[in-house]
Parts: structure tokens; sequence; C-alpha cells
């Protein structure tokens, strides 16, 4: 079945290319591992074999568009959460309509290497993993091991609510059947709250993988490496970390498209995801909106209705 | 271990709440200016930072706050309708009613961050209000949602 | 110098005795992968487990935040380390120790002697560990002579299963190996120690070991900016290799204390080589990335006669969009070999 979404994006791409509609195809190729893939930019159509589909496709390659539309239309190959991001980017402008090309697949979860470790596998002894209806099938060097995906994968895969794309020019593959997506867990009392929080931001070294990976975070200069206004300081101490990763989430808000690649980027194993997501939530419930599903609606924070939640009600 | 810092200084007596308060020049700051040419009783534990309007109030300020120790901060703007720019309490009305969610989220107990309104002639309002958080916090005690230790650390060496 | 053997079961003893004459520091209990260095009292809190953490020792030796000076009005106040006692450093791997080298190659150059990191440096001992496995992206036979890198720590340890193997290397080594709680290895025991270490030294080498990358690499290769189009320009690679040393000094005020401190930075950063006066000599991406790898490949060799880099492959691992140093290196030389064949 992903050999065959495979073979798919593969022609979508050559169309693309060959007919002269975009300059570069952005997709996923294969890695240095069983369990990797690596983002490559294809920009001849007898290159499209370079171009992959499995359950290591985890890059959300919209992180390259607002460089990339510069210099001419760009084709991206993405998964539902990766369309979300460049409904993101459209709602506030940053690419144009016209200067993208969406291949957009359906997806049934990606893995991840720490939740792989967590189930027992020892990477160095990968050889070979492959979808298998509900289940990750891992080939060692001592056999084959079959992990469930809920196992294997991100968090963010585990409660994904959208497994097709959400905006595209073309989609492949089909969605596969709903699944229930787990409920985050209740985190307790603001003491508990306070104490995990803690423990989680006191590992941060500060290495912005986070921030790079994000589709949205794009700014020229981001908050935290301003100097004209010091919103923190470079040192790594708990308390600045936690304005860093405060700060990060108060301007996710209503544009965080839940793809999960900053939990997975980070090398101290932060669990960013319990974080954004509870602020995805906070923004649904609060405002009716969810991010990056609808290209032409207004940023959250950028409008208001006069019927908003109001503090004398709350 | 900050938790320990709120035995010993509730103790001592030494310790009183400090509250940030954000007020918008053209409602509550001059709700906050009535109460004082009314006399009305207010504790002294506000300190109060004066915005064109509420809607210029970066929710950044609060994080910061918190994040140097302040025990509670207040953002006051004016009443939906009544914004002297028109829109601005709108766009913060959005703004900071998801920034308290925030909070909440990683444990900052809800007593600790007031978003209201409180408009040019609510003097008695503003005090009550600054007297109820003054009161609810020195029952709560000390902020200990954000782990100072280094920066306390680096404050005593020098001392 | 006479190798010892220690049960497991005296694990205990040993790291009491040894916390009772010096600081010891390892990687924490029951934190795995992302352990940080933290001070040891008793076997509780060491877990020895053969294997790379995700910190390096630089952590210790260069930590992520140190104050420089603090001052106030008159009063300026250094804040060099000034700990009496030797520190142990106890179940690094030997590409760690290996990078201790290089950093001192850096910190203790002559006339630049860094005195913060001296401080530290001059009261460290190293309690290296034989690994057991490969990581998925370790190379490091293929950047350096491990016999030779075992030569330079204090006491060689390898786990045998129910105890752990002790080869002294140094006098200080000799000192932390002293107590009624060893004894002599028996033969089965060396012939295990032995096997783990061939297993070790017999890591599959890459194209590039051997070589003498520092001529391959190339300022006008093109190979960086197909790197760069991928390099989404984050610090993990740099901030989680145990012999990259970049730092950042900044100026804080707090009330009226002014206060020094020395920081990570990494030459992936965008502002890393930003000035006051607004030039920035590396704008662009393929730039740095060209830097990094030039650095740690070529520059380093030619300034202090050895490789920067020691197989650890935490940047490999790290990198989020899957930049393996490994084939980067493969192609430069493979490249190379194309070349030169042509001529």
């Amino acid at each position: 079945m992903s050999e065959e979404l495979e073979q798919k994006i593969r022609e979508e791409a050559k169309k693309l290319l060959e007919s002269g509609e975009v300059r570069l195809v952005v997709g996923w190729g294969k890695g240095s591992a069983p369990f990797k893939t690596t983002p490559v930019f294809i920009d001849k159509p007898e290159d499209v074999d370079k171009l992959v589909w499995n359950p290591a496709c985890t890059n959300n390659l919209a992180v390259y568009l607002p460089q990339l539309v510069k210099e001419g239309t760009i084709g991206i190959v993405a998964k539902p959460c990766d369309t979300r991001a460049v409904v993101t980017l459209l709602q506030e402008k940053q690419i144009e309509r016209e200067n993208i090309k969406v291949i957009g697949v359906a997806c049934s979860g990606i893995i991840d290497e720490s939740a792989l470790k967590r189930a027992g596998i020892d990477l160095a002894e990968v050889r070979e993993i492959k979808i298998d209806g509900e289940n990750l099938l891992v080939t060692t060097n001592s056999g084959t091991q079959t992990v469930p995906m809920t196992q294997a994968e991100k968090e963010a895969c585990r409660i994904c609510e959208h497994r097709t794309p959400v905006f595209a020019d073309v989609t492949i593959g089909e969605a596969p059947t709903a699944v229930e997506p787990e409920a985050v867990e209740n985190m307790g009392t603001p003491e508990e709250r306070r104490a995990f929080w803690a423990k989680q931001f006191e590992r941060c070294i500060r290495c912005y993988a986070c921030r790079q990976v994000c589709p949205q975070c794009y700014c020229a200069v981001c908050f935290i490496d301003r100097n004209d206004v010091r919103w923190t300081s470079k040192k790594p101490t708990p308390a600045e970390n936690w304005m860093v990763h405060m700060g990060r989430a108060l301007h996710l808000a209503g544009r965080c498209i839940e793809c999960g690649e900053c939990e997975r980027a980070c090398p101290m194993d932060i669990p960013l995801m319990k974080l954004n997501r509870e602020v995805a939530e906070h923004v649904e419930k609060l405002f009716e909106f969810e991010a990056g599903m609808d290209p032409e609606a207004a940023p959250v924070f950028g409008r208001f209705e006069p019927d908003d939640p109001d503090p004398n009600e709350h | 271990m900050t938790e320990e810092k709120t035995e010993q200084t509730t103790k001592d007596g030494d310790w009183k709440p400090i509250i940030l308060g954000i007020l918008c020049n053209w409602c509550s700051y001059a709700g906050a200016d009535l109460a004082g040419s009314s006399r009305l009783k207010y504790p002294p534990n506000v300190r109060i930072v004066r915005v064109p309007c509420s809607g210029r109030v970066n929710p950044l300020y609060v994080l910061k706050a918190f994040q140097k120790g302040f025990d509670g901060v207040m953002v006051l703007g004016c009443h939906p309708g009544d914004c002297h720019y028109a829109k601005g309490n709108y766009f913060a009305r959005r703004r900071i009613m998801l920034l308290g969610e925030l909070l909440k989220s990683v444990g900052i107990e809800p007593e600790r961050f007031h978003f209201e309104w409180v408009s040019a002639s609510e003097g008695v309002r503003f005090a009550e209000l600054v007297n109820e958080m003054t009161e609810t916090l020195e029952k709560l005690g000390p902020f200990a949602g954000v782990d100072n230790s280094a920066e306390e650390k680096s404050k005593a060496e020098i001392r | 110098m006479a190798d010892k053997v220690i049960a497991k079961t005296d694990l205990a003893k040993w790291i009491a005795e040894l916390a009772s004459k010096f600081t010891v520091i390892a990687p924490e209990a029951g934190e795995a992968d992302h352990a940080q260095w933290k001070e040891v009292t008793s076997a509780e809190k060491f877990n020895y487990v053969p294997g790379r953490y995700a910190m390096a020792a630089k952590e210790f030796l260069l930590p992520a935040y140190e104050v420089l000076f603090r001052y106030k009005k008159d009063s300026l106040e250094e804040s060099l380390p000034e700990d009496e006692k030797t520190t142990i450093m106890m179940g690094l791997t030997l590409c760690d120790a290996r990078a201790i080298q290089v950093l001192d190659s850096v910190y203790l150059d002559g006339k630049f002697k860094d005195p913060y990191y001296a401080a530290r440096r001059e009261k460290l001992a190293l309690i290296a560990s034989v690994c057991d496995k490969p990581r998925w992206s370790c190379f490091c036979t293929s950047v350096g002579d491990l016999e030779q890198w075992a030569a330079g720590v204090d006491v060689l340890i390898t786990d045998i299963g129910d105890s752990i193997y002790i080869h002294p290397v140094s006098e200080i080594g000799e000192k932390i190996a002293e107590g009624e709680f060893f004894r002599t290895p028996t033969e089965e025991e060396t012939k295990k120690k032995n096997d783990i270490w061939q297993n070790l030294i017999a890591l599959p080498k890459k194209p590039f070991a051997g070589q003498d990358i520092y001529k391959m690499v190339d300022w006008d290769d093109a190979i960086w900016s197909e790197i760069a189009k991928k390099c989404v320009g984050c610090g993990a690679c740099s901030y989680l290799c145990p012999s990259c040393s970049c730092f950042d000094i900044q100026d804080e005020v707090s009330g009226d204390i002014v206060e020094r401190f020395r920081c990570r930075d990494t030459c992936q950063f965008t502002d890393f080589t930003l000035m006051g006066a607004g030039h920035n000599p590396r704008p662009e991406k393929t730039m740095r990335v060209r830097q990094r790898i030039m650095h740690k490949f070529k520059y380093q060799i030619e300034q202090f006669g050895m490789l920067g880099c020691t197989g650890c492959g935490r940047c490999v691992e790290a990198c989020p969009v899957n930049i393996d140093l490994r084939e980067v290196l493969t192609e430069i030389v493979e490249r190379e070999k194309v070349e030169a064949g042509k001529n």
C-alpha cells in the first residue's frame, strides 16, 4: 500500500516538473538509517525516484516554503498536518496560493525514535520498518518485532484527528479508518503541573531545534533573539527556559497545527506537544477556531467577535 | 525549594505580595486615579504600569512579570464598547483570555491573574479589586511557578 | 599498575569511598539517554550502564551557563571555580574522553589558557567506560585510534556482567582504584574484558577512515549549499557535540549588580557572527554549514594537530533533518577518489 502511494507521489511530482508548473518539488527521500528520511529537493523529472513515502516521513516540509517560494513556484509533498501548516502560511500571507502546488498524502501515523526506544527496540539493530495495518513491523538483526503504531508513533500522531490532507492540489491515498484520538491526560493540580513543567524546562539546552523545525516560526527576528528588548536571557536557567517556552507556546496559540516536529526534534525529549495541545484546545473552546483549516480565514487573534468569551462571564 | 522559602518568610512576616497592574490610560488608570482622589484605601502592593490601551498589552509582559517573581498580575481595560480606540479592548479580550488559560495549564493559580474591565468612574471597584487580590495572595503565598533559584543564587553571592 | 575487578554488589562501597575523598560526578540514574552529570554520593544515584549519554563531558568543564564575574559599585567579584577536591568524572565514553583532549587543545593553549576551564580541568580525573555495543550513529573507529584514546584517561572500566573490570592508567587512576573491595581478575574475567574491547575496536570503519579529509574539504564545494538546503539552522548538532566549545559572553544588569556570564553559542545561529555595527560575515546558511565542517575537519587539524570530531554520533542522531555527517564525509572522500582517478 505504501509502495503504491510512493509511486503515485513520484508520478505527480514528475508531472509538475515536466510541465514546468514548479521549479522544484520538496519531499522526503531515503535517510541514513531504516527509520529515517531526509528532506529532498527535486528539480529534475528524472530524479523523482528519490522521493519516498513511509512511516518515517516525519519532517514538516512547509518549513522551507517561505524561503523557497521567493524564487518561483514550489511543489510540496505534504501530510495532513503539513497541509494545515501550508494553510496557516497562506492565512498569514507568508506564501501566495499561486506559488505552491500541494501533493497531499493521507497518513496513518509517523514513527518517533524515542517511542521506538521506549518500546524496547535497539535502533542499532534495525534493518527495515514497514507498516502493516495498525502495526509497525520492525525487522532487526534478530528477527521481526511487531509494535502497535499507537506505541511507535509520535505523540502528535497518537492524538491526531486529521488523517486526510485538508488542503491540496491533488490528494493521494485515502484516510485510514477513523481512529478515536486519545485524550490528553489530565495533569492534575496546579502544584503538580508546576512541578512537571519545572522539571521539563530545566532540561532545555536552548538549541532552538523546536523553533527551527516549526513552519510557523518564521519571524525574521524571534522574540528570544531580540537584544533591543530583552524578553529572555541566553543563560539556560530554569526561569529563562520557562520564559522561552511559555512565550513560544503563546505565539503559537491558534497557529500550531500539531505536527509534533518540535517534540520530535528536541534532543532532550521535552514533551512540547502536551503544552501545545492544551493551548490548541483552549483556542478551540474559547473561539471555535482550529488552526490551519481554511486558507481564507483570518488569523484568530487578528480579529474578534462581539460575543467573544468575556472575563465577566468566565 | 521555593516552598521552604514560603514557610520562612511568612513566619518572619517579611513577605508581602507584589502585584503588577497593567492599566489602560483612558478607563482603568483613570479609575485608579479616582480611587486615589477619593481617598479610598487600598493596599500599596500593586505596582501600576500605564498603557494607552489594553490592546497594547503584549501577553509577554504578563509572562515576564511572573518570570521575574511578581506574585500576581492584573490587566485592566475599558468595558467592551467603551474603548477609546474603538476596538483595542476587543483584541485584548481574545489575547488575554487565552493567556489566562495558558497560565492555568502550567499550574499558575487562577487567583494570581486577573483580567477585568474597570471604567473611569469605577474607583471603588478598582480599590476592591486590589484589596481582594492582595488578601487572596497573602493567603496563597509567594509565587512559586518559576524556579528562580539560579537567579537568587547569583544575587546572594555578591552580597 | 595492576588490573582489578570489583563485584557490582560492592560498587556502593567503592563509590562511598570515592565520594569521601573526591567529588564524584556521573550520569544521573533513571534518566536514560538524557541523563545529566550530577554529583553522586551513593551507588543508588549512579546507575552504571555502558554507552553514550546525551550530555557530554563538556557540560562539566564548560557549563552551559557560567558567571565570569559580578560587580556592584566598587566591588568586583570573580567567580573562578575553587573546588579543593579532585573531581572524578565516572562513566564517560572514550569518544567523550577524547573530546576533552580536543577541548584542552583549545582552552589550555599557550598564552590563551582559559582560567575557568583550567581550574576545573586541573582537578579532573576521568574514569572512562568501554562501550559494549555501538549506537546506530557511532563511528569512533573511523576518526581515531581507540588504544591511543584509552591511554589518555585515568581509569578504564568495563562491564563484564556481575563485576566491573578496572584498568588504572595513570597515577591518579591507581589512587582511585584502591580499596579492599577489589581483587585480582581471573583469567576468564580478563578474557571477557578483552573480548568486549576487541568488539569495540572492530566497529566497521567508514570510507573516510584514515583519509586526510583536511586536504579534501574545499571552500567552494557545492556540497555546502546542498546541505544548507535542508539544514534548518537549529543548534542541536553543535550544542550536543562533545568537542564543540563556542560560547557567548553577555552582560546583564539586575538592579545594581552587573553580571558577566558565558553561555553556549553555536556557529549555526544566524547571529553568531553578527557584529555590533550590524555586519555579519556569515549571513548565509551555506557559509555556516561550511564553517562547521571545515572547522571540525580542517582548521582544528591545521591549528592543533588533532581532528575535532570523535565519532560519538550525537549530531547524526540529533539532526532533525537527518544530515548525516558520515554521509557528508563519505561523499567528499569518494568524490576526491573520482577526481584523483581522472588525473
